[in-house]
């Protein structure tokens, strides 16, 4: 046993100590598939496109997803993600884009139907197409299409769709369709928006249409106009907009939205590339604030980034639930102040070590607001293990103080993310995240004096396991697959006896040009 | 054993072998840190971001796609209640209300597909009266925060048309 264990060993080191070189880029720069370790998603964007017309670059991209999840209950689903962009089509003295994007699934348990409150038709739940439907909500609908319908979940959704038509009128940009609006919020809308830039000083937008919902009817328009004022000399960038969005049923539902914003640039080649902002708004009758620095003190390696936020003022009555800062959901927002800072330290060429501070403080209590202190790190060691290996362990802390009637509650997250490039055509990603919840099944205090059940308030102290392991190989250009595993276990439901471990394999082809 | 020990060596020997140099296609910016700075930096320059994520495929990706792995079935399940609490903020990254509403009102949570849940005999098995409900409610409208008052946020009617009555 032992000299199998020294045999491993050396294999391992040899494997370590072979030359391979880095990933080519600026210093701490991650790999390109980083962002596997935030979610699964194995959309790959297009890069060239074709040739279309004497001017114009077509893309276009297809993917097909495949999941698999194996629990308790067994479960499959198919995707079909389509895009397609056209741009710099010449059309008079302008060009012309176009935009889609669209995806639609087949799932082998929809859910649809769901149960009734006396348990009719309450044997089917789960899916694999998302998670956010398993156990709990049986009878949820998906969208507000499936809803309409009653009986049929494609999951479609149309993301954008749109046709934008730039300086074919001069100095105009032009966009009708299914729209991100260039506002602050970056509004979805069905609709129109015009676009002018008709000289140096200041640019302006004004739109309007459909708010976009996939789950509810929201019964809303909304109009609005964007200012924004660059003034390049002094890379200061302020920005300005009001958005009217008006409801069905009228009253406090008509809701004014109003914005500010001042970016300031300030940059010195080698030494410091830093951004502040100031940023307000009124939703409603509540009026809110924002502020924040992001510097990178390149001659130091350091990083900084601090912010400060908070509501001012509240809305006690009806708001419309586009703008809702959830008020009619979990009971009124109060009034709050939070902030935070975050420092990273790049020492040598290999190791970043990152630290971070967040509180939040309530000044009176509503329903959802608890005050908390966060504290959170990171140490990255890049190349160190391997050459081409970015490995990254972090840990995040949050505890919640008891509160008047609330008792305390708490969370520790810990783990590790680690990519490998092996070529520039293959990528593999392994990570584990392991989240402790301490809390008490209802946030109120149990007072037994006045006949309160303890019973139903017992501690709860849960850990939820969760383990990935995937890759992506691109064989030739035009084709992107990727594999991922997630493993998940949940004391929530050991304890409770509903579902066991889960298991979720998911395939992804990309077809892109 | 050997044999093993064998392949395990020829197979880290090849992962080795055949790691070449690989270009990084990111700026600069695209630190680990990236993650949690990005959102600002699209706000003050989202032009910039279009420069390379003109098809924005990677922001519908992670903000209108597909659910991060934070987002376990623990989290979803359960603790999303306890984090919204803590910050709502970062819940309003990626969804409005009209989330939240799909499910806190236009769908009945697992309990609540049990036989006889709707009952309001306290003595039939399975009833309502015997979970959540059984912690008094001195006043339904200004004691918040029973499991209860998450999605019934006025005093609910019983099946006769009456007020639920109040212990």
């Amino acid at each position: 046993m032992r000299k199998s264990l020294i045999n491993l060993i050396t294999v391992f080191s040899l494997f370590l100590a072979l030359p391979a070189f880095a990933y080519v880029g600026d210093a701490y720069v991650t790999p390109d598939s980083w962002s596997k370790h935030v979610n699964a998603n194995g959309i790959k964007a297009s890069l060239n496109g074709l040739d279309f017309g004497d001017s114009g670059i077509l893309k276009i991209g297809l993917t097909t997803r495949a999941t698999m999840k194996f629990g308790e209950d067994e479960d499959w689903s198919i995707y079909q993600y389509a895009r397609l962009r056209l741009s710099d089509a010449k059309l008079g003295q302008g060009t012309v884009n176009v935009n889609l994007n669209m995806r639609g699934a087949y799932d082998s348990l929809p859910s649809i139907g769901g149960s009734t409150m006396d348990g009719i038709s309450a044997s089917q739940q789960g899916s694999s197409y998302n998670q956010f439907y398993d156990g709990l909500y049986t009878s949820r609908k998906y969208d507000e299409y499936t809803r309409l319908n009653g009986h049929y979940d494609g999951n479609f959704r149309i993301y954008q769709a749109n046709v934008e038509f730039k300086k074919v009128v001069p100095y105009t940009d032009i966009a009708a369709g299914r729209i991100y609006l260039n506002n602050l919020d970056m509004y979805k809308i069905d609709g129109g928006s015009l676009h002018f830039d008709t000289c140096d000083y200041f640019k302006l937008d004004v739109y309007g249409g459909l708010p976009v919902s996939y789950y509810s009817n929201l019964k809303t328009s909304v109009v609005g106009a964007a200012l924004e004022v660059p003034i390049a000399v002094s890379g200061t960038k302020i920005r300005a907009e009001y958005n009217y969005f008006m409801h069905e049923d009228g009253g406090d539902f008509n809701t004014h939205v109003a914005k500010g914003r001042i970016d300031q640039n300030l940059n010195f080649p080698d030494i410091i590339s830093s951004n502040i902002y100031l940023e307000g708004a009124i939703v409603g009758k509540a009026m809110l604030y924002e502020a924040g620095l992001d510097a990178n003190i390149d001659a130091s390696r350091t990083g900084v980034s601090a912010y400060i936020a908070g509501q001012y003022d509240k809305n006690t009555g009806d708001i419309n639930p586009y703008v809702s800062m959830y008020e009619d959901m979990l009971g009124g927002s109060s009034e709050y102040v939070m902030g935070g800072v975050m420092l990273t330290q790049g020492i040598t060429d290999y190791v970043i070590v990152g630290v971070g501070w967040e509180t939040r403080f309530n000044f009176s209590e509503a329903y959802g607001d608890r005050d908390y202190q966060r504290v959170f790190g990171n140490v990255d060691l890049v190349g160190l293990i391997h050459k081409n290996n970015y490995l990254s362990l972090i840990v995040d802390w949050y505890d919640v103080a008891e509160y008047k009637r609330q008792d305390s509650n708490s969370k520790v997250m810990g783990g590790f993310r680690m990519t490998q490039v092996f070529t520039d055509r293959i990528e593999g990603w392994v990570g584990v995240n392991v989240q402790n919840y301490q809390y008490r099944n209802s946030p109120i205090k149990s007072y037994p004096q006045y006949g309160e059940e303890v019973l139903n308030l017992s501690e709860r102290n849960e850990n939820t396991t969760m383990a990935y392991i995937g890759a992506m190989y691109r064989p030739v250009d035009w084709c992107v697959l990727q594999l991922d595993y997630t493993y998940e276990y949940a004391d929530l439901f050991k304890s409770a006896d509903l579902q066991p471990d889960i298991h979720t394999v998911s395939i992804w082809a990309n077809f892109i040009w | 054993m050997k044999m093993k020990l064998l392949i395990i060596g020829l197979f880290s020997l090849l992962i080795a072998s055949v790691t070449l140099a690989v270009d990084s296609t990111k700026p600069s910016t695209h630190n680990s840190t990236w993650e949690k700075q990005h959102g600002q930096a699209a706000k003050t320059n989202m032009s910039e971001c279009l420069m390379c994520h003109e098809e924005r495929s990677e922001c519908i990706a992670c903000h209108e796609d597909t659910a991060p792995r934070s987002h376990t079935v623990t989290f979803v399940n359960k603790t999303h209640g306890l984090e919204a609490r803590w910050n709502r903020t970062t819940c309003q990254t990626c969804h409005k209300q009209d989330f939240c509403d799909s499910c806190h009102e236009t769908a009945y949570p697992m309990s609540h597909a049990r036989a006889n849940f709707a009952s309001g005999v306290q003595t039939d098995p399975g009833s309502h009266c015997g979970t959540s409900c059984v912690i008094p409610v001195g006043n339904w409208s200004n004691t918040p925060a029973k499991n209860c008052i998450v999605c019934h946020k006025t005093r609910p009617m019983t099946k006769a048309g009456a007020l639920h009555t109040m212990k």
